[in-house]
């Protein structure tokens, strides 16, 4: 019998999607969003755009799975929520949380082999764009609906080793009240 | 193992690899030895004396065309997807055969991974993917011993 998405468990969530019709899924889509865009430039910022309203949904889905319908409110806890239980979730393991050197608004998250990215080459003529900017988009997503304000970026770190390695980093800078509401909640 | 070529399904190639550096040919001379290859290939198929395709239940899905080319001194093997790619290399006549094959369906492998599901790349269009390039130079060097 053929059981409805309603029928099914809400708490499964182990290799449920195999990896080509991910990679094929999101390829497709960064196909209609560069279709979608006059310049190439603003493919980053469609692909952004999209991630956030996922990350609005995959906030409600942990929150539920994982967390007894409960969501952190302090910033780090928050924060490592991201990189380890939602990253496991969407990409099947943890990314690394960084602090940000130069101010204390600044938070990254680093990630070796992202899986949006595993396929992809971006030829020369786009080697600015990293499609991690849809991941970045969900990181935003988020945080904003948990009610931390912020902007994500994805950046591409080369490593030169050899043979070169890219890493895919989320540089997230918070507005100026969440670290003012952490030192205020850090007091009392 | 010489020279690796990719053609599309219209007998253009889309992309080539040399595994030596004494190969000296032109990027024109490798357009017209692809192509040519395809075109031989057709002709096989039509004047083949044995007709497997239509005998056959689903014989239309199989391919049809050169698959070995013996010569001396050098053989090319060729293998064809279902969808109409060619994949062929040129390798020395000593070169084992069966690994070969399975090379050239590595190859095809590695290109439903790193060139199908790159949204920058159009199909049947040259391939210029550093992921792919490099995915086959690691396969080339897990044979390189063996030949």
């Amino acid at each position: 019998m053929k059981t409805s998405i309603l029928d099914r468990q809400f708490s499964k969530s182990k290799g449920e999607v195999s990896l080509s019709l991910y990679a094929f899924l999101f390829s497709e889509m960064v196909q209609y969003c560069l279709n979608n865009v006059e310049q190439s430039q603003q493919l980053e910022d469609k692909l952004h755009e999209v991630g956030v309203r996922v990350g609005y949904r995959v906030l409600d889905l942990l929150c539920y799975r994982d967390k007894a319908n409960r969501r952190e409110v302090r910033l780090l806890s928050m924060l490592s929520f991201v990189s380890q239980t939602c990253w496991r979730a969407l990409f099947g393991h943890a990314g690394d949380l960084l602090k940000g050197q130069d101010s204390e608004l600044e938070y990254m998250i680093n990630d070796k082999s992202l899986l949006l990215t595993k396929f992809i080459s971006v030829p020369r003529d786009f080697s600015h764009i990293n499609c991690g900017a849809y991941a970045a988009g969900i990181v935003e997503g988020i945080l904003q609906s948990a009610e931390f304000p912020c902007e994500a970026s994805a950046h591409t770190v080369e490593e030169s080793t050899n043979p070169p390695t890219r890493s895919t980093t989320v540089l997230i800078r918070f507005a100026s009240e969440v670290v003012e509401r952490e030192k205020r909640l850090q007091n009392s | 193992m010489y020279t690796l070529y990719i053609n599309n399904r219209h007998g253009s190639l889309v992309y080539q690899k040399d595994f030596l550096s004494d190969v000296k040919l032109t990027a024109n001379d490798r357009i017209r030895l692809a192509s040519t290859f395809h075109g031989l290939s057709a002709i096989a198929a039509q004047i083949s004396p044995v007709n497997t395709s239509k005998r056959l239940p689903f014989g239309f899905l199989q391919t049809t065309g050169i698959s070995l080319i013996e010569a001396e001194g050098f053989r090319i093997q060729c293998f064809e997807t279902l969808t109409g790619l060619k994949f062929f290399a040129v390798a020395s006549s000593t070169f084992p055969a069966v690994i070969l094959d399975s090379f050239l369906k590595q190859v095809y492998e590695v290109y439903t991974d790193y060139v199908l599901k790159n949204p920058f790349h159009d199909i049947d269009m040259p391939i210029r993917c550093e992921l792919f390039d490099r995915a086959v130079e690691n396969l080339f060097n897990s044979i390189k011993g063996l030949g």
